[in-house]
């Protein structure tokens, strides 16, 4: 089992996991991490940041969907042009 | 759930836009043949079944950044259904699977020296390339490694004292990377497929050297990270959906153990993988009229006025073999290194190039069985008539031609090889990163990389083939 190295480089203020001492750049990702691999040992004030950090995160990824969408959309018609003019 | 609905119909609404583009890629490919006659024209542009290919890679990664559900993941990934363990049925394969290799082993050597020197008809050219380089690796990643029951120099060494010296840990797995780079290398200088006691000698070479690291160093850390032939059967088999855990025999879905992060645990690992995809794209690209005519420029430059042209081609084969790799290697690399800054991460870019490499090898299986499903379908029936008989073989053995549209399907094969790659690659980047658009950032660069590989192997299907020159 090869375990995930980290880096921090130096003059950062990394935010460290208490229960692991993995370092993350921002509050938000300790919090998401703490909820995902340390559950159990959570208290409720915790559980709570985690649940809100989620709900950020939700709507984060719902706006990276709608682009995604739109490139998926922007290639789709590109090819469809494309093949129209260049396929024989 | 609304919620759910909006997202199934988004899914269902992309799968269909992917499958169109697939469709047309498949389409564009018909009319080709991987054999060496001239092949009809392309209906479309060169640069527009490229593109296609390039764009279903990165449409299926966008795709695949829609499925953000941790649990969904995660259970597509646990589910294994255990069979029974049996122990003693697997002891015999074992004894009975080595027994046979060790004899079939001393008879390919033996037939290749007195045999017909005839590759089509010879038991040791038939085993060698239409059964260990092209079968038993389709074996391996579509159904289970077969290998550890089968390798014939691990049973040798059973009799044999060994463990002299301690396997230095500093060497990793890198002599495997130089043993399967000097393998290719020997199948393209030598040849080592057309004339039976030639192949003969390379097999005896390759015994005395696995034989004699196994006894110096301990059969198993010699098999486990330095035979090239062990660890390449050990990655294929990877993909495989037969997996032997602590044990007992599991069958999972295809590929995702590649999100495991004990597949890959050193660098010399990664290399390994992508030396397994470089070699693939090399021997391709050497057997086109792109690849003849690079080493025929470079024989007949002013070069020649210095060196002979044989020699002057062997070194230019073995440049654009090492040079190549390094470039394959590197552009993986970097790929780690840009994404870490893309995901503003304090995770080594090294940890995220292990994490990311196992996906890889399901590029590398797709590439093998595009490279040699129609070889091991043209020759099978040689192979099996040269098996039954192996002392009087047929002198004009019956040889298949694959039809027209297996080229298609080995275009299949490169794409789908990629795109469970990328499936991949997203579920082991979620395992990695907490926050899950830091996930999805970090596979921009090797989604990227997936491109170009994909790429390069579809321009190499679509190039007429030819016989690599200066090359007795």
């Amino acid at each position: 089992m090869s375990t995930v190295q980290s880096a921090v480089p130096p003059g950062d203020s990394p935010a460290v996991c208490q229960y692991c001492d993995e370092p993350f750049p921002t509050e938000d990702r300790l919090t998401l991490h703490k909820g995902l691999n340390h559950w159990p040992d959570l208290t409720e004030a915790e559980r709570t940041d985690f649940h809100d950090a989620r709900a950020n995160e939700r709507d984060a990824l719902g706006s990276f969907r709608l682009r995604a969408l739109a490139c998926i959309v922007a290639v789709y018609f590109v090819f469809l042009f494309l093949y129209a003019i260049y396929a024989i | 759930m609304p919620t759910f609905g909006i997202r199934f119909g988004a899914q269902v609404l992309a799968w269909i836009a992917i499958l169109t583009v697939l469709a047309d890629s498949v389409a564009a490919a018909n009319g080709m043949t991987l054999s060496k006659q001239p092949r009809e024209a392309l209906a479309i542009p060169r640069w527009l079944y490229l593109a296609t290919g390039g764009a279903t890679i990165g449409a299926s990664a966008l795709l695949a950044s829609f499925v953000t559900d941790r649990a969904f993941i995660y259970s597509l990934h646990s589910r294994s259904v255990s069979l029974p363990r049996m122990p003693a049925v697997r002891r015999w394969i074992g004894v009975l699977g080595q027994t046979l290799a060790v004899v079939g082993l001393c008879l390919m050597v033996f037939l290749g020296y007195t045999g017909p020197q005839l590759p089509s008809a010879s038991l040791t050219v038939l085993v060698t390339f239409v059964g260990v380089r092209a079968g038993l690796p389709v074996v391996a990643y579509l159904v289970g490694n077969p290998w550890p029951a089968l390798n014939p120099w691990r049973a040798i060494t059973t009799i044999l004292p060994t463990g002299f010296y301690e396997y230095p840990d500093s060497f990793d797995r890198w002599p495997a990377i130089a043993g399967i780079l000097t393998l290719v290398w020997v199948e393209v200088i030598f040849p080592v497929s057309t004339v039976p006691r030639v192949l003969a000698t390379a097999i005896l070479g390759y015994s005395l050297y696995t034989i004699a690291g196994a006894v110096v160093f301990g059969s198993d850390a010699w098999f486990e990270h330095a035979d090239p032939i062990t660890v390449l059967f050990r990655f294929y088999g990877a993909v495989a959906p037969i997996q032997l855990r602590d044990g007992s025999v599991e069958i999972i879905l295809p590929g995702s153990d590649l999100a495991q992060s004990d597949v890959v645990t050193d660098s010399s690992d990664i290399a390994f993988i992508i030396a397994l995809i470089w070699e693939l794209t090399y021997s391709g690209f050497i057997t086109t009229t792109a690849g003849a005519q690079t080493i025929t420029t470079v024989v007949e430059s002013p070069l020649s006025a210095v060196m002979a042209a044989t020699p002057l081609a062997v070194l230019a084969y073995t440049t654009l073999l090492v040079i190549g790799y390094v470039v394959f290697l590197a552009a993986y690399w970097y790929a780690g290194t840009i994404a870490r800054r893309f995901t503003d991460t304090y995770v080594t870019s090294r940890s995220i190039a292990l994490r990311l490499a196992p996906p890889l090898l399901a590029i590398a299986a797709g590439y093998h069985l595009a490279h040699y499903a129609g070889l091991l379908v043209s020759l099978s029936p040689a192979l099996t008539m040269a098996v039954v008989s192996p002392l009087s073989p047929p002198a004009n053995p019956l040889v298949l031609a694959p039809p027209n549209w297996f080229t298609a399907l080995s275009i299949a094969f490169v794409l789908v090889g990629h795109l469970l790659a990328i499936w991949e690659a997203h579920a082991s980047a979620y395992d990695l990163f907490p926050s899950r658009l830091a996930a999805i950032r970090s596979q921009y660069p090797f989604v990227l990389v997936m491109i170009g590989y994909t790429i390069v192997s579809l321009w190499l299907l679509s190039l007429p083939g030819a016989t690599p020159p200066y090359l007795g």
